[in-house]
């Protein structure tokens, strides 16, 4: 596949997206400015539509070397599962460190991230993210003086 | 207030005992990150940002400034002993400080990349001491529209001078202005592409945008890599100090690499990675023994060390003097500043000359710092290089969601960082450069806001932009960032078959 023409294809679509939602601002009147808060996104939107389109083009020319393999990008099964993995890792910790509180849910994160990342050193991954929870909890919330979520426990 | 009034201030505050500390945790902190596999220095600097929060602004910048050139240093350990550079203005030192590993003379080679780190670091502060000023009163004269082209022949260079295509590099600045358009517009207060989500109405984080595309999708990016085993490398440091000849043979190259990256560092988009690769150019060209490169000459790790670490300070210049940061790492500093209530731009050095002047200050020890302990810690740095990915990544994840959660204290921002971690990731994939991504998030707001009050001013005749000889000047000159690389191209293009 030739990502020029993908990439290409998917920053249009952007493009048009965000001229719509720049078309659709509602703007106050009667203010004292010479051009108001469209004016700016109005020249990125119609910058990105062109360039997406250069790009495309670009893709469109170097067709046939990729026939040939040459500006071929490939993605391997692995480096797809890492690249759903980490994010999907991210959000889940994301939506649950309010409830179960910044430890507990750091904890949980560090193992699993552990594992999916290949490591079965069981009790040495049990020490190292305990060691890091702990660590980065008190040097934030006693020494740093910032909230973090406590959650069901008690300190 | 005059040079010399403000470098006995800055002294004065830089050596206070809190800050003498802060300027040597931030240079251990850099130089480890430089090391740590996968971690480059924006990612570094943007990943400490969270631990400055509780700081008093001066000694925050000053750790900040410390993690940026020990990260600088860092970088070179892993070329030297690995032959990886651990950013790209390290690849001209793995070219000569390889082979002298090899031969078993990494102890000198690192040595003197640090020496020629310190002594060309030592003189670039002198030089910013100098220039610094003086750019900042010329700068005094700039109304909004000459900032504007400013801040647009800043963007446009960084894209000129990337080392891929200039087509990728303009997506990547266009891309990152439409994210600085998020969030409530400061002059009317319309809200802009919130999609109704009253969170939106701040605008995107300069963190958020910096640590997912950085943190995130680099160690996605690194799990790719294969494991590298440091073992062997380990026993080939050998003693550390370098010989007499060695440090004659450096002693020039120290100097002349030095002036290269001052001055190339002073350029928007020039950098460290230009610099360091001219300053090698330069080398072999009044070497009387050009041969020798490539094979382990001293000069060859002297030369590219010393102008990287010019260059970063060459680059505080005009980010402390103009407010206009150069290169993604001065970006993410230029955010930091903003974040703490300063701008950094000729007001700084009128308004705030303490802040300026310690940070200033604190650039002479602190290099100082980094070559006392680097000496002695070589030894402990090339370990670093051996912790296992699978360990150290996680835990990376995990700093990252709780600096971009420290900032706001929202779990939104957590999944917007994973999210663009995968943008990110994808525009490594096409090639289509992340720096420029941030820095003109960082600028974007600044852009739009002096790009409507010059518009205002002139009654809303754009002819400003063009009739003002400064403003008129610049814009020229992005113009010309643009097309430079379009000509390099052909000119390279005509010799082979690729056009």
């Amino acid at each position: 596949m030739n990502f020029d023409i993908l990439t290409g294809f998917l920053l249009l679509l952007l493009a048009g997206f965000y001229l719509r939602e720049t078309v659709s601002l509602t703007e106050m009147t009667g203010l004292a400015t010479a051009i108001g808060p469209k004016a700016f996104p109005y020249l990125l939107g119609t910058s990105m539509l062109i360039l997406s389109l250069l790009l495309l083009w670009q893709g469109w020319q170097e067709r046939p070397k990729v026939d040939r393999g040459k500006a071929q990008v490939n993605w391997t099964r692995s480096e797809i599962r890492d690249f759903l993995v980490v994010p999907v890792l991210i959000i889940l910790y994301a939506l649950v460190l309010e409830s179960l509180g910044y430890l507990l849910s750091t904890l949980f994160f560090l193992l699993a991230g552990m594992l999916c990342m290949g490591r079965r050193k069981w009790t040495s991954n049990l020490l190292w993210a305990l060691w890091f929870s702990l660590g980065t909890y008190f040097l934030f919330t006693h020494w740093l003086d910032v909230q973090l979520p406590r959650g069901p426990l008690p300190f | 207030m005059d040079i010399w009034h403000g470098i006995w201030l800055g002294f004065g505050i830089a050596f206070r005992p809190e800050n003498i500390v802060f300027a040597a945790v931030g240079a251990l902190a850099g130089t480890l990150i430089g090391v740590l596999p996968g971690i480059g220095p924006m990612t570094g600097v943007a990943l400490l940002i969270p631990i400055s929060y509780g700081l008093d602004p001066t000694s925050a910048l000053i750790m900040m400034a410390g993690i940026y050139y020990g990260a600088m240093y860092g970088g070179s350990t892993t070329s030297i002993l690995l032959n990886i550079p651990g950013e790209s203005s390290s690849v001209m030192t793995c070219l000569d400080g390889y082979p002298l590993a090899q031969q078993g003379r990494a102890g000198p080679a690192l040595a003197i990349a640090a020496i020629g780190s310190f002594w060309a670091g030592t003189l670039s502060v002198v030089g910013l001491m100098f220039v610094g000023p003086f750019i900042a009163r010329l700068a005094l004269l700039f109304g909004p529209a000459e900032y504007f082209s400013l801040m647009l022949f800043a963007l446009t260079a960084v894209a000129g001078f990337s080392s891929g295509s200039p087509l990728k590099a303009l997506i990547a600045m266009v891309f990152g202005l439409m994210i600085s358009t998020v969030g409530e517009d400061l002059q009317s207060g319309t809200a802009r592409f919130t999609f109704d989500n009253p969170k939106l109405l701040d605008g995107i984080e300069f963190l958020i945008v910096a640590l997912g595309l950085f943190a995130v999708a680099e160690v996605i990016a690194s799990l790719q890599e294969e494991e590298i085993s440091g073992l062997g490398a380990l026993k080939k440091i050998g003693r550390v100090w370098p010989t007499r000849d060695d440090l004659r043979a450096s002693f020039g190259a120290m100097n002349r690499g030095g002036l290269v990256g001052f001055l190339m560092g002073a350029l928007p988009g020039g950098g460290a990675i230009i610099s360091s690769f001219l300053a090698y150019d330069l080398e072999k060209r009044v070497s009387r023994h050009p041969e020798r490169f490539g094979h382990g000459a001293i000069e060859g790790v002297a030369a590219p060390e010393a102008a990287n670490n010019a260059a970063s300070i060459g680059a505080l210049t005009h980010l402390l003097s103009l407010g206009i940061p150069g290169s993604g790492t001065t970006a993410i500093m230029l955010g930091a500043f903003i974040m703490f209530g300063l701008r950094p731009g000729p007001l700084l050095f009128r308004d705030h000359p303490d802040v300026v002047w310690a940070l200033v200050a604190s650039m002479y020890f602190g290099n100082l710092i980094l070559l006392l302990l680097n000496l002695p810690l070589v030894g402990l740095f090339a370990r670093v290089t051996l912790v296992p990915r699978n360990l150290l990544l996680p835990m990376v994840l995990a700093f990252s969601a709780l600096g971009v959660y420290t900032v706001n204290g929202n779990v939104q921002d957590i999944i917007l960082m994973a999210l663009l971690g995968l943008v990110g990731y994808y525009f490594r994939k096409v090639n289509i450069p992340l720096a420029p991504i941030v820095l003109s998030v960082v600028l974007g707001q600044l852009m739009e806001q002096a790009m409507r009050q010059a518009m205002t001013i002139a009654n809303g005749n754009p002819g400003v932009f063009i009739t003002s000889p400064i403003s008129g000047t610049l814009l020229l000159l992005a113009v010309l960032s643009l097309l430079v690389p379009l000509f390099r191209r052909r000119r390279a293009g005509s010799g082979s078959t690729a056009a």
